[in-house]
């Protein structure tokens, strides 16, 4: 009887080695923490809530950077958050290395503003190969806000209406007036030639008195301090650009 | 001398001690703490919310400017294969044909127009993980590699995920992808790294038009319940039953 006892109890000794320690010797005790084939999803998120940022937001930019920060929020780019064009701020913050100031071509703000099908018709789009001509647009343009120094351009739609001063002027009692005109006219016929869009705009404004002929750099003549400097708001601009608005016909 | 040891008490001490190992050895692994759930480390409640994402159609500029900023923020791969989000142009065409293209995912925005004439109408469509309610890829993953949070983000454990792919081919949107260093797969969790400390996803943040809306969909006050109260939404590929947590403005037949 002895030894078939002793059978039976290597037989329990194989199933118990079976059934239970080939279950837990091959399996990690990673799996086995929180139940077969799962992972411990609370140290995981954890993991994941814990990882460093990279992008700051404007709202940190402006405990240094104040007076770029007035200028953005009072311009039209205000949405366009400090990070999209210099970098994450991240290794600037820590380190105090000054950020990437990311590229000025006409690519990048042909990302946003070139013509394309596909983007909203109410959104500032201009054709990037030829506006302004070839120079960079920040020639014109402070990328802080865009529209710095110039004429306001006209806030609504003009649907194929020329004649401003039919709203505008100086007039019968309106149900609900529209704006009046904010400055005298001296003169001035052409309200488009400085508010209208893009496209209208830089074909009227004043052009050139005199021939060009052989003539390319404008800075020649007109430059601070030449013959007939360039008005105050234009300094900082190169020949390239004066064309575009000064055409010569 | 040795001393002798017979065959019997050989056979004996040896199972005896293979078998007493294997019982030591198992013991502590049966009493195993099946709650080691680390410490709540941070104050941020996660069962307090509950996220929503809503992209607007209308207002997408194509910019891809939230496909860079994702890249930097999540250190995704540069190269246009691996995105946690992209940007797609569709053209629909006075025919009635559809043409989608996402040329380098839309990270360098779009240069060119498509060369299709006649476009009836043309949009882009930001895509990222819709976060499902009803996610598939997690009920695919045979190592439970990938989970649904309690404020309903779902996330990818990259230390057990064994990169079998079966989530790759589960996901209905094209989310996921394979981290080409590690093997493992990848994909937006809406910056869970910025959500949980109350900061706007880097996608959100980076969008120049508001086209992305970000917020607690239990939050009767957050921009995304505003949103959802305001507009009409829809969501992508909603007859698979996966209730997606992205809500799309501005419907369009053809888009999925």
């Amino acid at each position: 009887m002895r030894h078939l006892s002793r059978a039976s109890l290597l037989v329990i000794a194989l199933l118990l080695f079976i059934f239970v320690g080939l279950r837990v010797i091959p399996v990690p005790a990673a799996l086995v923490n929180f139940g077969f084939h799962q992972r411990n999803s609370e140290e995981n998120r954890q993991l994941w809530a814990s990882l460093p940022m990279q992008f700051a937001s404007s709202s940190v930019c402006v405990n240094c950077h104040q007076n770029q920060y007035d200028m953005w929020q009072k311009g039209n780019h205000r949405t366009v958050n400090c990070e999209n064009c210099h970098g994450p701020a991240r290794e600037h913050l820590a380190t105090g290395v000054p950020p990437v100031v990311s590229h000025t071509t006409r690519e990048l703000c042909g990302t946003c503003h070139a013509r394309l099908i596909s983007r909203p018709s109410n959104f500032t789009q201009v054709n990037i190969a030829e506006m302004g001509g070839q120079g960079e647009c920040v020639t014109c343009h402070d990328p802080h806000e865009p529209r710095a120094g110039m004429p306001p351009q006209v806030p609504h739609n003009l649907e194929g209406r020329t004649d401003c001063k039919l709203c505008h002027g100086p007039h019968e009692p309106w149900l609900t007036p529209p704006p009046e005109l904010p400055h005298t006219l001296e003169g001035r016929t052409d309200c488009l030639s400085c508010h209208g869009p893009p496209e209208i705009r830089g074909a009227t404004l004043p052009h050139p008195p005199h021939s060009l002929e052989g003539r390319t750099d404008c800075l020649l003549c007109h430059n601070v301090g030449g013959i007939r400097p360039l008005p105050e708001d234009h300094t900082g601009r190169k020949s390239t650009t004066c064309l575009n608005c000064h055409r010569s016909e | 001398m040795r001393k002798k040891i017979s065959r019997r008490d050989f056979v004996r001490i040896g199972t005896q001690s293979v078998v007493g190992g294997i019982v030591l050895y198992t013991i502590p692994a049966l009493f195993a703490d099946f709650t080691t759930a680390t410490a709540n480390s941070s104050s941020y409640d996660w069962e307090k919310h509950y996220w929503g994402f809503v992209c607007d159609n209308e207002k997408c500029i194509g910019c891809g400017r939230c496909v860079v900023a994702c890249k930097l923020e999540n250190k995704v791969p540069w190269e246009p294969e691996y995105n946690r989000t992209w940007v797609e142009r569709y053209v629909i065409t006075e025919e009635g044909e559809t043409f989608v293209d996402s040329p380098n995912a839309g990270r360098d925005g779009f240069k060119t127009e498509q060369p299709h004439p006649n476009v009836l109408k043309s949009f882009f469509v930001p895509k990222l993980c819709n976060q499902c309610d009803n996610p598939p890829c997690v009920t695919v993953c045979p190592v439970g590699a990938t989970y649904m949070t309690e404020d309903g983000v779902i996330l990818i454990d990259q230390e057990h995920c064994i990169g079998c792919g079966y989530c790759l081919q589960a996901c209905p949107y094209g989310a996921r992808f394979f981290l080409p260093d590690k093997r493992v797969v990848d994909k937006c969790n809406w910056c869970y790294h910025r959500i949980s400390k109350g900061i706007l996803p880097a996608c959100v943040e980076a969008c120049p038009v508001k086209a992305r809306v970000f917020g607690d969909l239990w939050d009767p006050e957050s921009p995304v319940a505003k949103t959802l109260a305001a507009k009409r939404v829809y969501v992508l590929k909603p007859d698979l039953g996966t209730e997606p947590k992205v809500y799309y403005i501005g419907f369009e037949k053809g888009v999925h």
